[in-house]
């Protein structure tokens, strides 16, 4: 049974901001990576029922994590955490499988609506 | 949402950004077109304009989001990067290094709104919108369109906006085949909400998910603009399915961000009709005949239109990879320097405490247990890796200090309007943290003296026959257990004349001295306080807090200077720091009976010299030793004690080095190599100029611990 959320983003920032909205709302954090290597081997372990996936990242970005993912389980659910301006990237990644995505900065309604919608 | 628990994380991140914003920018006036660089810039302001907003800094936000829209500007190659710009943007840089410095304090951004910075950067995109021309017609076109859109939508059509759509002859054949196999054909208008961001993946999304369901034929406007955002918060399809249209209008509602999907069937009037704006409920499709004869080339044109989709997505994924070549940002845990301290004092006392246990071993148990010797061997080498992985928790590249230097060298050619570039080499060499806190002044010091007093005008480099551009390097690299840090320049070099004459006006030596001093005696008068050869006090340097300062500072650092120059030529400040400052490998010596530490870093060799063979030249004894004629100095003498050794016996010389000199220090006896914590020497016991410090070794005991340096 997968269970929990797995944050990944190389910003301490950012997973703490996201972090708290989704603790808030009564979601359980599985845990956080801050790079794609981490995110690809922690999804292994943590079988995670959803992952949050910034694309800019060192060691490994999130589109070829997301790949990686897909590629071990294919219903692997995965919502993209974006920057503006990173459109052709984001693309690529729903096309290679990415449920949703929310876009920097963060609004809480937002999290909360893509993780229930792409938990469903 | 309460913010205050994500503040310090903020101000770090923030520090970060805006480093790294400074860096790139100098990057960016050199090479205005690097995409790397601009994109860097515009990730790192939109990383800012993020941050600040999420933390409700509104002054802060609306400041990177003008700064951020410029950047978008350059990138789209819309604005040209000029000197004016880059001057704009560092003062951006300037007002948000203020925010962030209240916000440290304060936990409150402050009231400074930088409305001139607004102003600025908002003449700039002003600039930039008019040499755009074109495009810009062509967008403000666009939202015409969609306010006539607009317009038709009160005019009774809804939100149907779909009935605009122009169907050409190949889509209503198709339309029409589909209908005779049982399919459903609708049209169908999709709005995302007005706060949707990159509308175009949103799209794709909602694309995917009809999908699933059926097949798109036609969209408005066109999937290619749809996918580079060029519609405002609607778009409509026609779409081939055999489920029901509220199963389709749901799945497309379950996207996220999506306000609201109306559709209903698609249907012609008559035969041959090439829009769809008569359309009503329930009229079907008349002429299927005619519409058959196009099916061919209708799935040609499907195939034609999947293929540039597919060539758009790799050609998307390229641009893609190039924009994250870069890894941005370093893996790392924030540990309080104070806790590496108190782990650095654990490790110190447990060397105290291993160095004693080999004390013990040596004069109690002796050789006879051999298992305990070389577990105390294991002891000691699990001791000296502990030693040193903390030693490198504790270093960190000098990068995070030199990375303001060009912006500095910038600002001061402005200032004293001389042309002159800054090379760096070893950034990333790497230092005790508490060095390189304490290591930025000096530096700077350094630099702004080159650029004041070493470079010199463009005429006189002209006359001279040098780049009219003065050139600074900064090189550091490690060398054995030292880290070198060199400020070098290619301009005038010091004249040492001009030093001895202002040192005898300032009467701080005679003329008889001025003239027997060496070139080098002359040099480190500029060392000595309040002393200044620049004819006017600028505001750059110069103010009589000088080289002593940066000499002072490095030596409390255990470091040392020096200076080499050529007038006409240039000069090099050399800057050599021990790597660590507290535990350090030492040969213990003994001098009139009593234990001293001397660091093994500066001895070159140990000589065994009879007496016959020291001579003395202008009254100081020396040693002549492999072409070298060096200096003796006898430990006795400047301690004042009495030596253990027969006179006639043979010396024990330690040559150590300073710099290029050499000296050779006599010792009564060597007990061997040893590594030892240096302690302080407490506030009790005045300063000593040979006594660095004291060390307690395994049998309690204290050693003082001698500065070769100061020796020679």
């Amino acid at each position: 049974m997968k269970k929990g959320i797995l944050i990944v983003d190389d910003a301490a920032f950012m997973r703490m901001v996201i972090k708290n909205i989704l603790t808030k709302a009564g979601y359980e954090v599985a845990g956080e990576a801050c790079d794609g290597k981490q995110a690809v081997s922690m999804y292994q372990e943590l079988k995670p029922a959803l992952v949050l996936l910034d694309i800019t990242m060192p060691e490994m970005d999130g589109i070829e994590a997301l790949k990686k993912i897909i590629d071990a389980d294919s219903s692997a659910k995965v919502v993209m955490c974006s920057a503006l301006g990173q459109s052709s990237m984001l693309i690529e990644a729903l096309q290679a499988g990415a449920k949703d995505y929310i876009v920097k900065p963060f609004q809480p309604d937002r999290v909360l609506e893509a993780v229930e919608k792409a938990m469903k | 949402m309460d913010v205050s628990q994500y503040l310090e994380i903020f101000i770090d991140e923030a520090k970060e950004h805006l480093e790294n914003l400074n860096t790139q920018i100098m990057n960016l006036e050199q090479d205005g077109e690097n995409m790397d660089t601009i994109n860097e810039i515009f990730r790192a302001a939109h990383s800012l304009k993020g941050m600040s907003g999420t933390m409700g800094f509104k002054r802060m936000q609306t400041l990177t989001h003008d700064m951020e829209d410029v950047f978008s500007k350059v990138r789209d190659g819309n604005i040209a990067v000029d000197t004016d710009m880059v001057d704009i943007l560092f003062q951006c840089l300037d007002a948000l290094e203020a925010y962030v410095a209240n916000i440290t304090e304060t936990a409150d951004e402050g009231d400074n709104d930088n409305a001139h910075l607004i102003k600025a950067l908002g003449e700039i995109l002003e600039k930039g919108a008019a040499s755009e021309g074109g495009p810009s017609e062509k967008g403000e076109g666009g939202s015409d369109a969609a306010g006539g859109n607009e317009e038709a939508v009160s005019s009774g059509e809804g939100k149907h906006k779909w009935k605009q759509i122009k169907i050409g002859k190949v889509e209503q054949s198709a339309i029409e085949d589909a209908v005779k196999e049982g399919l459903n054909a609708f049209g169908i208008s999709i709005f995302v909400q007005e706060s949707c961001l990159l509308k175009a993946a949103r799209a794709f999304l909602v694309f995917r998910a009809m999908e699933e369901l059926g097949e798109v034929i036609l969209s408005v406007p066109s999937v290619q603009d749809i996918e580079d955002e060029r519609f405002d918060r609607d778009f409509s399809v026609i779409f081939l399915t055999d489920q029901p249209l509220e199963k389709v209008l749901d799945a497309v509602k379950n996207v996220s961000e999506i306000e609201d999907a109306v559709g209903d069937k698609v249907t012609f009037n008559e035969a041959g009709e090439e829009d769809g704006q008569g359309a009503e409920a329930g009229a079907a499709a008349k002429d299927s005949d005619a519409a058959s004869k196009d099916k061919g080339t209708g799935a040609a044109g499907n195939t034609a239109g999947k293929n540039a989709q597919a060539g758009k997505g790799a050609g998307g994924k390229t641009e893609g990879k190039k924009a994250m070549g870069k890894p941005v940002v370093n893996r790392t845990v924030r540990v309080d320097i104070e806790k590496l301290d108190s782990l650095m004092n654990l490790v110190s006392e447990l060397i105290i405490s291993k160095n004693s246990l080999v004390s013990v071993a040596e004069t109690e148990i002796g050789a006879s247990s051999l298992a305990f010797n070389e577990q105390i061997e294991y002891l000691e080498s699990v001791t000296t890796s502990l030693h040193e992985s903390v030693m490198k928790v504790r270093m960190v590249p000098i990068e995070s200090v030199v990375t303001k230097f060009p912006r500095m060298i910038r600002d001061l050619s402005k200032k004293l309007d001389k042309k002159m570039e800054l090379y760096m080499t070893g950034e990333d060499t790497e230092l005790d943290r508490t060095v390189v806190d304490e290591i930025g002044d000096p530096l700077m010091h350094l630099l702004r003296n080159s650029a004041d007093h070493g470079l010199e005008s463009a005429e006189i480099r002209a006359k001279r026959g040098k780049p009219e551009v003065g050139s600074i390097f900064l090189d550091a690299y490690q060398d054995g257990n030292n880290v070198v840090i060199e400020v070098r320049d290619d301009g005038n070099g010091i004249d040492v004349e001009a030093v001895k004459r202002k040192a005898v006006e300032k009467g701080k030596i005679t003329q008889e001295q001025a003239d027997a001093m060496s070139e080098k005696e002359a040099i480190d008068l500029l060392f000595q306080p309040s002393f200044s050869t620049a004819k006017q006090v600028s505001d750059i340097s110069g103010r009589g807090v000088g080289l002593d300062v940066v000499k002072s500072k490095i030596e409390s650092l255990s470091g040392e200077v020096e200076v080499r120059t050529k007038l006409g030529e240039g000069s090099t400040f050399t800057i050599r720091l021990p790597l660590t400052l507290a535990i350090i490998q030492t040969l213990m010596v003994i001098v009139g009976g009593e234990k001293y530490a001397i660091s093994l870093g500066s001895i070159q060799t140990i000589e065994n010299i009879p007496v016959s063979e020291v001579k003395t030249v202008q009254g100081k004894e020396v040693i002549y030793l492999r072409g070298n004629v060096i200096p003796l100095v006898r430990l006795t003498k400047e301690l004042d004690v009495e030596s253990l050794n027969a006179p006639d016996a043979d010396l024990l010389v330690l040559i150590v080095k300073k710099g290029d000199r050499y000296a050779g220090i006599v010792v009564d006896e060597l007990i061997g190599q040893m590594e030892i914590v240096i302690k302080n020497m407490g506030k009790f016991i005045g300063k000593s100029r040979l006594i660095s410090g004291a060390t307690i070794l395994g049998n309690g005991e204290v050693a003082l611990i001698l500065d070769a340096n100061a020796l020679i």
